[in-house]
């Protein structure tokens, strides 16, 4: 003790500083330590929050990129068939129409012989008709020099005999 | 036939009995008669002309011969006789409506005709 007293080590002050110390623990804990814990907490939970939405948004936008590569690879394929679809589609059509277009030409052309053979006799029978019409008038213009007088003279006899065995 | 049509039927006959429309029945249709009544009077008088005349066409004149037949065929009956050359031969006789025809130019249509269609 003596020695301690030669260190100018004062009990008194001793215990008095550490019930000062004690109450500014006492203070500094129920004050300041407690919020300021709280406080750290909360960043610390923030900031937690912080990196997991961050890990999210990071997967998110990994997942959007695949998703991404994904959507453009399907509506690649998509495109792809539906151009090879319509590339089938067109040419099952094409052949349809050249079929028809063949059938309608071949049709086409029956028909066009079937009028062209209509109009062929009916020339004919025109150019029969009016060659016809041209002897007769030929004939009928001959006519008063075809027969002498004795021959008109006999036919009329004849005439006559018919025109009585009528009567 | 009305009564109107029916007088105009006997006048047209009274006129046709004579070679010419005597003198009072023509003053009394073209004094009294209107344009319609005109028509209906000349057709009744061709009908009535035609009643007693027969007409004859040839194409050349005819033979006694052939015309004493043919008066003795249409004995009642006036001869009007006309000549057509392009008739070729033969006759032609028109009695009313009915039509004869043995000519020539007649036998030629009906064989052209008929080798036609």
């Amino acid at each position: 003790m003596e020695i301690l007293n030669q260190f100018g080590f004062d009990i008194k002050l001793f215990a008095a500083q550490i019930v000062n110390f004690l109450v500014i623990a006492f203070v500094f804990k129920r004050f300041l330590y407690k919020p300021l814990l709280a406080v750290l907490s909360k960043r610390k939970s923030t900031i937690k929050q912080g990196l997991l939405d961050a890990e999210k948004a990071q997967k998110a936008l990994e997942e959007a990129e695949s998703k991404k590569d994904e959507v453009l690879s399907k509506a690649g394929k998509e495109a792809e068939r539906i151009i090879n679809e319509s590339k089938n589609q067109a040419a099952s059509n094409r052949e349809l129409m050249l079929e028809d277009t063949k059938k309608e030409i071949a049709s086409m052309m029956e028909a066009t012989k079937a009028q062209i053979e209509l109009e062929k006799e009916n020339f004919k029978k025109e150019a029969k008709n009016m060659s016809l019409e041209i002897a007769k008038q030929v004939l009928n213009s001959t006519l008063s020099s075809l027969f002498d007088n004795k021959e008109k003279e006999i036919i009329v006899k004849k005439s006559i005999s018919k025109i009585k065995q009528h009567e | 036939m009305n009564n109107k049509d029916q007088k105009l039927k006997n006048l047209a006959e009274i006129a046709a009995k004579n070679d010419r429309i005597p003198n009072d029945i023509s003053n009394y249709i073209f004094t009294f008669l209107s344009k319609q009544e005109l028509k209906i009077f000349l057709g009744f008088y061709k009908n009535a002309l035609d009643k007693k005349r027969v007409y004859i066409t040839t194409s050349g004149n005819l033979s006694t011969e052939s015309l004493k037949s043919l008066k003795n065929i249409y004995k009642d009956k006036e001869l009007i006789i006309e000549i057509n050359p392009t008739l070729g031969a033969g006759i032609k006789i028109r009695e009313k409506d009915m039509i004869t025809d043995f000519t020539f130019k007649k036998y030629i249509d009906q064989t052209i005709d008929s080798l036609k269609d």
